[in-house]
């Protein structure tokens, strides 16, 4: 009945011998990021029973039962290495209630185990388990708990801790409700309560403390509350095909005595068009208007200073904007309204929705024109033409937490939904709708939340999506490649790894990024070559030039892997240098793999060199962590004709290298050129179509007059012959299909055009000074925040009294696994 | 209803008109005023007489056409609120390509069940004023329709706001 499963980690092995199919580690004192102490051990039982934490916080004790080093990276590292290893999934959990905050994480098998957090202990049925009694205030344990072959609970003896409660004793229980499949267990094992909590106030201190588990209780006794403006967003999305419309809502509050302009930087996905604004006070709603920005900037200057309600959005860069609200009164509200369009991610019947929760601590080399800036909280003010972001210190909080709502009206069954970074709850209407809802108890808003859903069929169900109105025609098309890429097989391939070994990336990402690499190079083929680069100051590499993919080799390659860490700054252009300088070898592929968290402030810089440099390369940039740039990784892919993927903390990155193998193991569909048949098409984006790679669709959007039915036809080159892929479409059939449309189109126009900046400079100045007003009539034309227009709302009839008080900047936390200490602390 | 939603889609996507490229060079022209810029809102007034107001779409304009610029205010549209009565409440939506041009086109419909008769203000026009003269404002109705859709007779009309008239209206 039991099995055994090996967790092995750096430095320390953890046994879980006949149990640990699920886990859930429990306990109290800790703080938000985990670190990871160098050493420990963890044993569990060699059958069931009981785990006891004995005075030290230390569960077990006893021959035979679970003893382990009270850290909770410890437990988060071996929960990873067994996801990638083990074939688990883990997740993260939080519950947040007054006074107490929990955190939960967990592995779940990847088959078909759900796990549910939920408030009634009532909820319990077959194959549930209800923690209530597991975890009390007295007995900080713990203990695992399991259901029999038959569905019955078989809950094992919860021993009482020897120390001091691991719960304030006000406490009636903790409730967590997970569901087991027969035969499967759940672990709950407390931390240690041995955490000094003045290490834990210290401001600035190292982050790492002590404690194991997942499921982290921070007491209000060791816990810094921070007063800030932001107190709550609320998320309400609609998908409809793979087009989604997103509701933000920005809940200010004033906590302070005196009057208070407010200042979030905040991400938004990178091809949001963000096309509504509206200004809330009291019961009063003020749409706000897009404006050329610098004037728009002064209109809300000018409202600022004379006392009125007035709110300003900015675009900093396509994945991170400014929200200004001015003269907020003392304890009063103000809410903010923002409204996009973007379309998601699809592949072989899964869908994709992404919503950033954090701006990650950016890296600015010398010299930034327009730098990122990390700052701990309440520091000096960014100097002007920058962008600050302020971070909370590892033991502070505000109140600040995020709701989110997800209609899925996905036309066709929906067959699985999922979120590998955050605990939800689904609500399904009927086959081919749901509702799917953040838990309450995973509220902090510190990562990306991800949410894939997979529908019925490999292909989405109408690809061409129409909308016409006074301006024309405006489409979307979702292109797939041809199946017969699939049975071609690929030339032999140089692959380049280049692996971000910086600050921001110690810990969790690069262990990442490490096991993802370590994956490809077992892939390769004895004819294959390879070269590993590592950069953060500065850039250096496994050998002179690429490698035969020999046994030997692969193996040395490993050992050298195994030995990067991260620190230090991120020198990207030394990677990207190093990777794209290197002489091509012309009888392979060259396939340039960036693992990155992208937390750099110089993007178009980076893109700059990667078009200027790419050549016969492809670039594929991995996105790693729990909140990586994704606007830098998708533009360097799309640049670099490649694509791009993500590395969640909690993906499995060998399944994620897996994939990209799979689409690399055949040949692309290049040099694409596509005859719109009766459409009248004009006004295509991407303007350079991007190749085909086997699983992944590609979309382009563009603006058309037909009204008949037609065939498209896409025209291009695979193992060096002309292919076609041909798609009959009816736009009368698809007319109407989403409004969002137009603003999808002008969004990835502008987009286009923002690349097209990011190099034209040095190619051609004349037509690079064109492309701002380009990109600025664009925007005033479809109503888009861009980097040259802006959001302004002013309430003329409300006058504040007084000055308008001072700036205050809403803290954010640095992304989950990722160390204040290495980024904003360094 | 589908004359409302033609009415809301045709305000929203509005192209430029003719002029549109020459109001837009005019107004998006940098001028150096004397003083602060002032703010003040303008309540949009339409009366469908007997009839149920069930859509709407209106054009309001500064003066700010060059050679009326001297000793007259130059306006600019930087907030749109909802009117008085529930059914046209929420914040209107307005053709960003006409707002470039110095003048908003607001646009509104309401599926409500109860509608508003005779003169009713739909919507406030938040507004900063530049230069020492009074502003002037033009408006003009392109269009009114009923609860069905169908188009009805009705004239608009715009108020100036101040920051007392609203204390005693609006608390």
């Amino acid at each position: 009945m039991m099995r055994a499963t090996k967790f092995a980690i750096a430095g320390s092995l953890i046994l879980a011998l006949g149990v640990t199919l699920s886990a859930i580690v429990v306990g109290c004192g800790g703080s938000n990021y985990g670190h990871m102490s160098e050493s420990s051990t963890v044993h569990a039982p060699a059958g069931e029973g009981g785990v006891t934490a004995d005075a030290d916080g230390r569960v077990g004790g006893e021959a035979g039962e679970v003893r382990f080093d009270p850290s909770v990276a410890i437990a988060e590292e071996a929960f990873r290495q067994a996801a990638e290893e083990d074939d688990y999934e883990s997740s993260f959990q939080t519950r947040r209630e007054p006074g107490i905050d929990f955190r939960t994480k967990y592995l779940e098998r990847k088959r078909d185990v759900e796990i549910n957090a939920q408030d009634e202990r009532s909820k319990l049925s077959q194959g549930q388990v209800n923690f209530a009694n597991s975890v009390t205030p007295d007995s900080g344990l713990i203990g695992t708990v399991s259901v029999d072959a038959n569905g019955n609970v078989v809950n094992a003896p919860v021993r009482p801790r020897a120390s001091r409660p691991a719960f304030p004793a006000s406490r009636d229980s903790i409730k967590v409700i997970a569901r087991l499949d027969p035969d499967e267990e759940l672990w709950v094992i407390s931390k240690s309560s041995d955490v000094d909590a003045e290490r834990e106030r210290r401001v600035g201190a190292e982050d790492a403390v002590p404690g194991a588990g997942a499921l982290m209780c921070i007491r209000p006794s060791i816990e810094t509350p921070v007063a800030a403006p932001l107190k709550h967003t609320e998320v309400s999305a609609s998908m409809s095909g793979y087009i989604s419309a997103v509701n933000v809502q920005q809940q200010y509050e004033n906590p302070f005595d005196v009057k208070i302009e407010a200042v979030y930087v905040f991400p938004l996905p990178q091809n949001a068009a963000v096309s509504e604004f509206v200004m809330t006070v009291g019961d009063r709603k003020i749409r706000g208007v897009v404006r050329e920005r610098k004037e728009a900037e002064r209109i809300y200057e000018a409202a600022k200073s004379q006392g009125h309600h007035a709110s300003l959005l900015t675009q900093e860069r396509a994945n991170i904007f400014t929200q200004k609200v001015a003269n907020i009164e003392p304890k009063k509200s103000i809410d903010i309204d923002i409204t996009y369009f973007n379309t998601l991610a699809y592949a072989r019947g899964g869908y994709e929705f992404v919503f950033p929760m954090v701006v990650g601590p950016r890296f600015n080399p010398a010299g930034s024109a327009d730098p990122v800036i990390a700052s701990p909280r309440g520091g000096h003010p960014a100097p002007a033409g920058s962008t600050q972001v302020q971070y909370l210190r590892p033991a502070e909080r505000t109140g600040h937490d995020i709701g989110l709502t997800l209609n899925i009206d996905a036309g066709v069954e929906i067959e699985h939904i999922h979120s590998p970074s955050h605990a939800i709850e689904t609500e399904t209407i009927d086959s081919t709708r749901a509702v799917v809802k953040l838990s309450r108890l995973d509220s902090i808003p510190n990562k990306d939340f991800v949410l894939r859903y997979r529908v019925a069929g490999e292909r989405v169900k109408t690809a061409l999506m129409t909308h016409r109105d006074e301006r024309g025609g405006f489409f979307t098309l979702l292109a797939y490649p041809p199946a017969e890429l699939e049975s071609l097989e690929r030339a032999p391939m140089e692959m380049i790894f280049v692996l971000d070994c910086s600050g921001s990336m110690n810990g969790a990402p690069i262990k990442k990024a490490k096991t993802a690499i370590s994956r490809a190079m077992k892939k390769l083929r004895p004819d294959d070559t390879f070269q590993i680069i590592r950069f953060s100051n500065n850039a250096s590499q496994l050998g002179p030039s690429p490698v035969l993919a020999t046994a030997q080799n692969v193996e040395r390659g490993l050992s050298y892997l195994d030995g990067l860490s991260g620190s230090g700054g991120t020198m990207m252009i030394e990677g990207i240098r190093a990777a794209l300088d290197f002489p091509h070898d012309e009888r392979r592929l060259r396939f340039v793999c960036f693992m990155t968290d992208g937390y750099i402030g110089n993007e178009a810089q980076i893109l700059g060199a990667v078009h200027e440099k790419l050549g016969e390369s492809r670039i594929f940039s991995f996105g790693v962590g729990s909140s990586p740039n994704r606007f830098l990784m998708n533009r360097m892919a799309k640049l670099g004709m490649g694509a791009v993927a993500y590395v969640g903390l909690n993906d499995n990155a060998g399944e994620v290298m897996d994939l990209f193998f799979d689409r690399i193991s055949h040949p692309a569909l290049s040099n694409l050129y596509v005859d719109w048949g009766s459409m009248e098409v004009t006004d295509v984006y991407p303007r350079r179509t991007p190749d085909l790679f086997v699983d992944r669709p590609i979309m382009l959007t563009g603006r058309f007059n037909g009204n008949e039915p037609t065939t498209i036809r896409l025209r291009g080159r695979a193992g060096g012959e002309f292919r076609d892929v041909l798609i009959e479409v009816d736009p009368r059939e698809c007319e109407g299909r989403h409004k969002g449309i137009p603003n999808v189109w002008a969004r990835t126009k502008i987009a286009d055009l923002a690349d097209e900046a990011t190099y034209a400079m040095s190619v051609d100045p004349a037509e690079a000074a064109r492309i701002p007003m380009a990109i600025e009539q664009t925007a005033l034309q479809f109503g888009l925040v861009s980097a040259y227009t802006a959001f302004v709302a002013v309430d003329s009839l409300s006058q504040t009294e007084g000055a308008y008080g001072v700036s205050v900047q809403q803290p954010v936390h640095v992304p989950e696994g990722v160390k204040y200490s290495t980024t904003v602390g360094r | 209803m589908k004359f409302l939603l033609i009415l809301l889609v045709s305000i929203l996507a509005a192209g430029p008109g003719a002029g549109d490229t020459q109001e837009r060079d005019e107004a998006r022209a940098t001028f150096a005023f004397a003083g602060e810029p002032r703010f003040e809102a303008v309540d949009i007034f339409v009366d469908a007489g007997d009839a149920s107001l069930g859509a709407y779409q209106v054009e309001l304009k500064g003066i700010e056409r060059k050679e009326a610029r001297v000793g007259t205010a130059f306006v600019k549209i930087v907030g749109l609120e909802g009117g008085d009565h529930p059914a046209f409440g929420d914040a209107p939506y307005y053709d960003p390509e006409a707002l470039q041009g110095g003048r908003v086109i607001v646009a509104a419909f309401s599926t409500a069940a109860d509608l508003p008769a005779g003169r009713t203000r739909v919507a406030r026009v938040h507004v900063m004023l530049e230069g020492a003269g009074e502003p002037a404002y033009e408006l003009k109705i392109e269009a009114a329709a009923d609860r069905g859709g169908k188009p009805i007779r009705a004239q608009a009309s715009t108020e100036r706001v101040t920051k007392e008239q609203s204390e005693g209206t609006d608390q």
